[in-house]
């Protein structure tokens, strides 16, 4: 390979990655801090790319909205990209508080069963409104085409990566900084590191547990949401993608180990260098690339890569 | 009126019948002790006042100040003025001493910030400075992560934790010295002695009753769920309480 073919390679494997550790994120630190496993999650990622396409553009659609003719605001790429992960993070809101939350205290397989039901439920009901065939999204002169980086060593100094995998990459790793900092410096990542150890006794101490991880749960929520818009530009906008999108989520979270953000960022990593490689070499095997990741991973870790107890690392 | 009022409080864990009718008072600026030996209900009473559950209080009233607080959650108890420094310590291990320490003032909602000055605004009982006064050990350990201290520290730092609270009034201590090597016990028993003369009341919950009527006013021993004895250190010393007190 070219070192222009090698840089493409990589920001494919760590576009990927990105969008799977958005939404990830969310999964894992609920998971880790709520005990709660969402595969509703996968439903953010859903009426991510939906709500960001209803922004975004104007398109006619099949199923119900057949009729309708050109439906969505055609404001641009841009304010899909701001405004959904905040109605993503209103929607997330609603979610714990009528979906999670009755839960929290029922057995993995009930939580399990109830969200995993909810989510095609919610692919279905997409699938009546929208139709079943895929949307693509608008892409703005400025994302389309190469964007050029500087390599050491490449005779002209440079070379080439897609603008929009930049993007994506660079977003998530600016939202990733964040959501660390956001554990180690902020009151509410204190109040959820505490409360996810010992939940009573930061009651004891004054706190009241609920708010703080309402707040993380509709942050991970909102991320899950942005995650819709990149992934809906990247790739091809169907009712399937929740599930798309979930499950290897949650396999990369178990691979790197519940709870764990550093766990969940280098799993995320793992498997879209798995997901690239396999594009490259054997492309009928991308798919199952990353259950391969992860029973190797297991075998050799069976806690995953950091079997950490806290949340935030 | 008196600072914390028991008046025949019955509590349940599920069906069984733990508390059955306890009434205890404790005067303002007193250190009072709860004597008793494994399966008393000593813990029971501790956590039928701090508001946690279960147990479930399901009779009789618990007064703080004169107000009714039996049904208050575990928060709302913690921010009127009772702090509690629980049996096993509790700390948060994977965080450091410091972040235990900020713990119990922080996320207090927008009203309290603003009512304590603002956001960096402290309106804790005892300032990180005083505390740190208070237990050198903990200052020199600030950054390293709760779980390796050693269990004198552990308990240091978790009576610190509680004394983070605002306008904190009632320290609940459950088995402070447990565990601990005897010069240990005699250090921390100091401490509880200097926060009370502070003007901080303590109930202090003890099966080493030598050093519970070493640093108490008063006593009540607590027997199968019921008050059995009440009365003075000199009274508790001269009885024979051993039948109930024997572990």
């Amino acid at each position: 390979m070219s070192i222009d073919g090698i840089v493409g390679f990589l920001f494919i494997a760590l576009s990927v990655a990105s969008l799977y550790l958005l939404v990830a994120v969310g999964l894992s630190i609920v998971f880790g801090s709520l005990k709660y496993v969402n595969m509703a999650h996968g439903v953010l990622y859903l009426a991510g790319a939906y709500i960001g396409l209803l922004i975004a553009s104007s398109n006619q659609y099949g199923g119900l909205l057949g009729e309708a003719g050109q439906v969505g605001l055609g404001w641009g790429f841009i304010p899909a990209l701001v405004l959904t992960p905040v109605v993503i993070f209103v929607l997330g809101i609603v979610m714990e508080r009528f979906i999670a939350k009755p839960f929290y205290e029922r057995d993995l397989l009930d939580q399990l069963l109830v969200t995993f039901g909810i989510l095609i439920a919610a692919q279905e009901l997409v699938a009546i409104v929208f139709g079943r065939t895929g949307t693509i999204y608008p892409r703005p002169e400025w994302l389309t085409g190469a964007i050029s980086l500087p390599v050491i060593g490449t005779p002209p100094g440079m070379s080439a990566a897609s603008t929009i995998r930049v993007l994506v990459v660079v977003l998530t790793l600016l939202l990733i900084l964040a959501i660390f900092a956001f554990f180690k410096y902020s009151d509410y990542g204190l109040a959820v590191r505490a409360g996810t150890e010992d939940s009573e006794m930061a009651q004891m101490l004054g706190i009241r547990v609920g708010r703080p991880f309402l707040l993380i749960f509709a942050v991970g929520a909102a991320y899950a949401g942005l995650a819709g818009v990149l992934g809906g530009s990247l790739f091809n906008v169907t009712s399937g993608i929740g599930m798309e999108i979930i499950i290897p989520s949650l396999v990369i979270v178990i691979m790197g180990g519940v709870g764990s953000l550093r766990g969940t960022v280098i799993g995320a990593l793992l498997a879209g260098l798995f997901f690239a490689t396999a594009t490259e070499l054997v492309p009928s095997m991308t798919r199952a690339s990353i259950y391969l990741l992860a029973i190797v991973v297991l075998t050799l870790r069976p806690n995953g890569i950091y079997p950490s107890t806290e949340i935030g690392q | 009126m008196s600072l914390l009022q028991l008046d025949n409080v019955h509590s349940y864990y599920g069906p069984s019948h733990i508390l059955r009718g306890i009434s205890v008072t404790i005067e303002k600026g007193e250190i009072v002790t709860l004597l008793g030996r494994n399966g008393a209900g000593k813990t029971t009473t501790v956590r039928s006042i701090a508001g946690t559950e279960p147990p479930d209080v399901r009779s009789g009233t618990i007064r703080f100040d004169g107000t009714d607080i039996t049904d208050w959650p575990a928060d709302d108890i913690a921010m009127g003025g009772i702090g509690v420094v629980p049996e096993g310590r509790r700390l948060f291990s994977e965080l450091t001493v410091e972040e235990n320490l900020e713990m119990s003032k922080i996320t207090r909602g927008w009203w309290n910030t603003i009512r304590r000055g603002g956001l960096g605004g402290d309106d804790s009982t005892m300032s990180l400075t005083e505390l740190y006064d208070l237990f050198p050990r903990l200052e020199e350990r600030r950054e390293q992560e709760a779980g390796t201290l050693s269990g004198g520290e552990q308990q240091m730092l978790s009576i610190a934790r509680t004394l983070r609270l605002p306008d904190l009034q009632l320290l609940l201590l459950d088995e402070p010295t447990e565990g601990l090597a005897p010069q240990i016990v005699e250090t921390v028993g100091n401490s509880i002695e200097e926060i009370a003369s502070q003007g901080l009341t303590v109930l202090l919950i003890e099966q080493n009753v030598r050093e519970a009527l070493r640093i108490a006013d008063r006593g009540y021993v607590l027997d199968q769920g019921d008050i059995v004895y009440e009365g003075s250190v000199e009274q508790l010393e001269n009885e024979d309480l051993d039948e109930y007190l024997v572990v």
